[in-house]
């Protein structure tokens, strides 16, 4: 067989600002042929997760009403350690990292009720101005949110 | 959240709290992203346009939904180079995710038309898949993206097809797109 390129350990933001965590069950829809949840759901639950620690600090404001600031994901980044199946409960905790440019986000998901780790993903989210522009680093009001 | 496409010449603000603008140089290499040279194996596409109900409240496509792009065009790969399916006749799982990634560097929105490449990149112990995807019309890269796959089982354990594919698989000669 080829070498395949040696896989890096996913870097997640630090350090863990503005931390929450959530608790979800897998619905059937959400799995795959082979009864493990597939990949894209993934992507679901984390959005879950995003939407909790954003109204706790403050800025889902900014992302649902405001025509201040605009926000897009520029970046995911996702590393599957152990699948779901039927039924799996789960808590996923989520934070900011501390970075000047763009909100980049942090998640670990573990498997309840023994709490191994089954995915650490990564986002990253650019900020856009009042005209669509990019600022290039973050608005004094979205740090104040993050409490930096 | 807006669609970086309705001002392409869009230049990056000033910030907030900062008067610091991003050179334009910078702007430049970021904007038009050097694509990296990398193995194609068994390059394939599948067309697809942008359903109503992937939209967001923004008007741009959820980001979650591009791995289903994704997904679209690996399964087109797996087809064609005969691996067929991820599980086997009774749903027992051959290859497992180890890994995913997506740079997304434009929005698509309703109802553009795009067109999802998927190619192998490593077939070796572990099977890495490359994705892109681009505007049928402009050609413009909306994402681009990443999967790592590894074998569930040992070699024994695999279809006697899916064994066979992988073989064809590694024996491939190489070459750079």
């Amino acid at each position: 067989m080829n070498a395949a390129p040696p896989r890096a350990p996913l870097r997640l933001p630090q350090p863990r600002l503005c931390g929450q965590r959530i608790e979800i069950e897998v619905a059937d829809c959400d799995l795959g042929a082979d009864g493990c949840v597939w990949t894209g759901c993934y992507f679901e639950y984390l959005e879950l997760a995003r939407t909790a620690v954003w109204r706790d600090c403050g800025l889902e404001a900014f992302f649902l009403g405001s025509q201040d600031f605009g926000f897009v994901v520029v970046e995911s980044r996702l590393q599957f350690l152990a699948p779901l199946g039927a039924g799996a409960r789960c808590e996923i905790e989520t934070w900011f990292g501390d970075s000047k440019r763009s909100l980049e986000m942090g998640y670990e998901l573990r498997r309840l009720p023994d709490r191994e780790l089954g995915l650490r993903a990564q986002t990253t989210m650019a900020v856009l101005d009042a005209r669509g522009r990019l600022c290039v680093s973050l608005p004094a009001p979205v740090r104040a949110c993050l409490g930096v | 959240m807006r669609d970086l496409r309705e001002d392409p010449s869009a230049e990056a603000s000033q910030p907030t709290s900062t008067k610091r603008t991003m050179p334009k140089e910078h702007r430049e290499a970021v904007r038009a992203e050097k694509r990296p040279v990398a193995l194609r194996l068994h390059a394939v596409e599948i067309e697809g346009e942008v359903p109503f109900h992937d939209i967001d409240m923004q008007r741009v496509v959820w980001h979650g939904h591009y791995f289903k792009y994704f997904d679209r065009a690996r399964a087109a790969l797996w087809r064609h180079c005969g691996l067929v399916s991820p599980t086997d006749p009774t749903g027992r799982t051959i290859f497992r995710i180890v890994e995913t990634s997506c740079r997304h560097l434009a929005s698509l929105r309703y109802p553009d038309r795009f067109r999802s490449l998927a190619w192998f990149e490593s077939t070796g112990e572990l099977l890495r898949v490359g994705f892109e995807i681009l505007g049928r019309d402009d050609g413009r890269c909306y994402a681009r993206g990443h999967s790592v796959f590894e074998l569930a089982g040992s070699d024994r354990e695999l279809p006697a097809n899916v064994a066979a594919a992988l073989r064809r698989l590694r024996d491939t000669p190489r070459s750079v797109a």
